[in-house]
């Protein structure tokens, strides 16, 4: 064990050193409190046998400061008081103190001692080991638990979530965002046509795709089936132009249709648009309204709630 | 055991009579205590007793002409610093006997009573030597 030896006396402090070394440990004197405080932040300290008495800090207020450090690593603390001081102890114990030693200090008790302070870091250290993991493990979980597997777009979950804090920024710093709601068009007959792994496959090509079109502020969920919404910070009328965008890249990629009725064979995308405007469960619906409107203007094409945009005008803008 | 004797002994004679403070039977380093510095050995297996009883040797004397100037001065608090700075290397090495006079002379300097400290050091002065003598006949035999 690394353990640091505090006493202002350099001929105890020089005994207990060397007594610390013949036991298999690694001394590290220190004159002072605050030169034992320089030990502890350089590296790690195991344990610390602290004088009470000393000019500066005192071996009380040293275990105090040592007790305050957010560090996960746990210092053994051992008070060295004089043998008829047992206020002194009392008080160390009830301030953070481990175990106390009575001066002078005896070379078996010292082994038998630190004997027991490499037991306690030893499961302080398994502890915190066992914390970090549980730590990984939760934010492992976390992210998980907010992934769609099937397409790696935020699920639902991550949706909502995400939707709330958004709306919060707009009302708090007046930051705009708005949704834009898209559905695979003619999805059921490619499924049925195809079968539900060539349904899935077009899913996940749909969605690369949209990914590949975001920017980083952009975020994309799967909101259910087959029904992606993409939420932008940004007015109306950006996110219609980046909804259009998407839906030209998706026909452009031209993801085989096959269940898909006319002349067409790719997979295309119908969209609602939606100012953020309200709480959420309103502009969700707003942006419903308006896919549905798409879906029966003849599919392909994306709609901005409160009103039908054509294609050619969405392009003209920036 | 015999430590709290000794510093039973100690608080009697400070209010009492100051100056024989040792009982006579009493010897001036306890034996144990050297065999157990004599067990400290460094990274290669050597004793150190040497190293140690050098560094307590050599900075004892320095601490008595400290406490001497002091008491000179009539610097109670300086007094009654060295004398507990001491207080913990000779008892360190087992001589209890200058542990409890370092102890008097501590208590006596904090009640400013400069009529107790002088005697006082006077039987320290004369316990080290006591002290010294012992510990280079302890470690000739321990050679």
């Amino acid at each position: 064990m690394n353990v640091v030896v505090v006493d202002d006396d350099p001929v105890v402090r020089l005994v207990l050193a060397r007594a610390v070394g013949s036991l298999g440990h690694v001394a590290f004197p220190a004159e002072t409190a605050e030169v034992a405080l320089e030990h502890i932040d350089r590296m790690a300290v195991d344990v610390v046998i602290s004088d009470w008495l000393m000019p500066g800090l005192n071996g009380l207020e040293l275990c105090q400061l040592v007790r305050a450090r957010d560090a996960m690593e746990y210092v053994y603390f051992m008070l060295v008081t004089a043998h008829d001081d047992r206020e002194h102890a009392m008080a160390g114990i009830a301030a953070g103190v481990d175990d106390c030693l009575v001066k002078p200090v005896d070379l078996f008790d010292l082994r038998l001692r630190l004997m027991v302070a490499e037991r306690v870091t030893d499961l302080h250290r398994r502890l915190a080991e066992r914390q970090r993991g549980l730590e990984r493990t939760n934010i492992e979980v976390a992210a998980t638990a907010r992934l769609d597997p099937l397409t790696g777009l935020g699920n639902r979950l991550r949706m909502n979530e995400d939707l709330e804090i958004f709306r919060s920024r707009r009302d708090r710093y007046h930051q705009p965002f708005g949704v834009a709601l898209f559905d695979i068009d003619h999805f059921k007959s490619l499924n049925d046509a195809a079968g539900h792994l060539a349904g899935d496959q077009a899913l996940r090509q749909v969605a690369a795709v949209i990914r590949r079109e975001l920017r980083e502020a952009d975020m994309a969920y799967r909101y259910g089936g087959e029904e992606l919404l993409v939420a932008l910070p940004a007015g109306v009328r950006r996110v219609a132009a980046a909804a259009e965008r998407i839906r030209r890249a998706v026909e452009a990629a031209a993801i085989r249709h096959p269940g898909r009725p006319g002349p067409g064979t790719v997979v295309t995308l119908s969209a609602g648009v939606a100012a953020a405007e309200g709480d959420v469960d309103s502009f969700l619906l707003a942006a419903d309204a308006a896919l549905y409107r798409a879906k029966s203007d003849g599919r392909n094409r994306v709609v901005v709630a409160g009103r039908p945009v054509a294609p050619r005008e969405l392009a003209a803008r920036p | 055991m015999r430590a709290d004797r000794v510093q039973e002994m100690g608080h009697r004679d400070a209010t009492a009579e100051p100056v024989e403070v040792r009982a006579s039977h009493e010897a001036p380093v306890d034996a144990a205590v050297i065999d157990q510095l004599a067990s400290i050995t460094d990274s290669e297996g050597f004793s150190v007793l040497g190293e140690l009883l050098n560094a307590f040797l050599g900075a004892a004397p320095a601490r008595l002409e400290a406490l001497d100037s002091a008491a000179a001065a009539g610097d109670v608090g300086r007094v009654a610093d060295e004398a507990h700075a001491l207080t913990g290397s000779s008892a360190s090495f087992g001589a209890r006997g200058m542990a409890a006079l370092c102890r008097q002379l501590r208590a006596a300097a904090e009640q400013g009573d400069l009529d107790a400290i002088r005697p006082l050091l006077t039987s320290l002065h004369a316990e080290f030597l006591e002290v010294r003598a012992t510990l280079a006949q302890l470690t000739r035999r321990g050679a």
